[in-house]
């Protein structure tokens, strides 16, 4: 009997504090209703990001970087980044990291600035398809590129997704809504204005699947949408004392599967009896 | 034309002319790595303070080489990645953009994140955290990471030397370094580094002896 009195007691505050924060929450139990106002929310910002041809912000990252034999180290990034779709792209990363990336529809050029060094990749013709290679391929993901729908096969637009509209915050004097989303591989959560550009403020994300589950928390500002720029944005000025280097890629991208090797070297067994190297120290 | 194009041809010009230039002023090399080098000459310049690449205030000694090779640099401009470490013995597997080798007696085996790469002298496992590079004679290394010589120390647990692939994220305490073909290679007792990117971040590969 005390049990369901609790219930009761707990439903009934969940019930005040929704109606405390605007009745935006999806925790009326209509988990479907929630889901949907979050998911037209959501394509709200990218039916506008898609919708504009050019756009700047910055950014400041809190972000978890996974360190060898467990644990995370925290990283702070500030980065700015421009953008003009569908092929274009520069951003500059400072702060824990130093990087500079020049994207202009055939390659991208990477410059460390401390270092002065540089290296070049060949890209893919779109900023999508970019944006999955320097993730998959070079070990360098952009969250907000998930985030804004300018990667092809990020992993945030899951249909998988259960989403609610958590609340309403306050975010740089701006009232935003709160949206939370699941899936197999991230939890995560998007801070969008709710009155004015759908442009977001704010956002969380937990990468579940990955290695030591690395979280990343990332501030917008100084949103453009029509900011000034030219082909020379995305040109990659290199100076003349800067050294080129190899621009290392993940062995699971360029390695050969299993079947191949069988295949091409079928009498291949090595019955060297030398120690192997080093296991990795996972 | 490309700025970056423009670059390319202005750093071919000034790398003839630093050919000549050399000997009289060691710090044109850096643009040696991007041109044809006709001449051998050994410079040596020492410098000491902190750098912020290479986090280190111990007095290095930078050494310059000049060959006549201009593919053995590690670089190419214009093309995807890795051209560096050119396999001589043995077939190559060309990824769609860099170079997994295959040895003269062994194969490659990768994993779903990862990678075993069998070389003529035993196995080299890499995990989810693996790099593929070319070894320049013929083996196929497959890197893994470290923060530092000290990790890999710690990590490996081995007696033997550090295998050539593996990527430091700081170089090793007392250091030099020295230029060959234009590119810049970091000395520690035996062993070689070269600078690569590896996630965006420089870090620091152990290599072949370059010369």
């Amino acid at each position: 009997m005390s049990g369901k009195l609790m219930i009761v007691g707990v439903s009934m505050l969940i019930a005040i504090a929704s109606i405390g924060c605007g009745g935006d929450t999806a925790s009326n139990g209509k988990p479907a209703e929630g889901k949907a106002k979050a998911d037209a929310i959501l394509a709200k910002m990218t039916d506008k990001i898609k919708a504009t041809p050019a756009f700047s912000f910055t950014t400041a990252e809190n972000s978890d970087r996974p360190k060898r034999g467990g644990g995370t180290a925290k990283l702070n990034i500030a980065r700015s980044v421009t953008v003009k779709t569908p092929d274009r792209i520069h951003f500059k990363a400072t702060g824990d990291r130093d990087l500079e990336a020049f994207y202009d529809g055939k390659s991208m050029i990477l410059m460390s600035h401390k270092d002065k060094v540089w290296g070049q990749l060949t890209a893919p013709a779109t900023l999508a398809e970019t944006m999955d290679k320097i993730k998959d391929h070079y070990g360098m993901p952009l969250p907000v590129a998930d985030l804004l729908g300018l990667d092809a096969n990020g992993k945030l637009r899951n249909p998988a997704n259960t989403a609610t509209v958590e609340k309403n915050e306050t975010i740089g004097g701006v009232e935003c809504n709160v949206l939370k989303f699941q899936n197999a591989d991230v939890d995560w959560q998007v801070w969008i204005p709710v009155t004015g550009d759908p442009l977001p403020k704010k956002f969380h994300a937990k990468y579940k699947t990955e290695k030591g589950q690395p979280e990343a928390t990332v501030e917008f500002s100084d949103w453009n949408l029509s900011p000034q720029i030219t082909d020379a944005t995305f040109l990659a000025n290199i100076p003349n004392e800067y050294e080129g280097i190899p621009i290392i890629q993940r062995a699971s991208a360029v390695m050969p599967k299993n079947e191949e090797i069988e295949k091409k070297a079928p009498a291949n067994a090595n019955t060297n009896s030398a120690a192997p190297a080093p296991a990795a120290n996972k | 034309m490309k700025r970056s194009d423009n670059n390319w041809i202005r750093s071919l010009m000034a790398g003839t002319i630093a050919t000549w230039m050399i000997v009289g002023s060691p710090l044109t090399d850096v643009s040696a790595q991007r041109k044809t080098s006709t001449s051998r000459s050994t410079t040596t310049r020492s410098t000491t303070g902190t750098s912020t690449a290479q986090r280190s205030t111990t007095t290095r000694t930078t050494t310059t080489h000049h060959t006549t090779s201009t593919t053995a640099t590690g670089y190419h401009h214009g093309s995807s990645t890795y051209h560096g470490g050119t396999v001589h013995h043995g077939s190559t597997y060309h990824g769609e953009e860099g170079y997994a080798a295959v040895g003269p007696r062994g194969a490659v085996v990768a994993g779903e994140e990862g990678a075993a790469a069998v070389t003529r002298r035993g196995v080299v496992v890499a995990g989810e955290e693996g790099y593929a590079a070319a070894g320049r004679h013929g083996a196929v290394v497959v890197g893994e990471t470290y923060e530092s010589h000290e990790a890999w120390k710690t990590a490996a647990a081995i007696t033997t030397g550090i295998a050539i692939g593996t990527m430091l994220a700081h170089p090793p305490t007392g250091y030099t370094t020295t230029v060959y073909s234009g590119t810049t290679y970091y000395v520690s007792g035996a062993t070689y580094y070269r600078r690569v990117y590896v996630s965006g971040v420089v870090h620091y590969q152990v290599v072949a002896r370059p010369f």
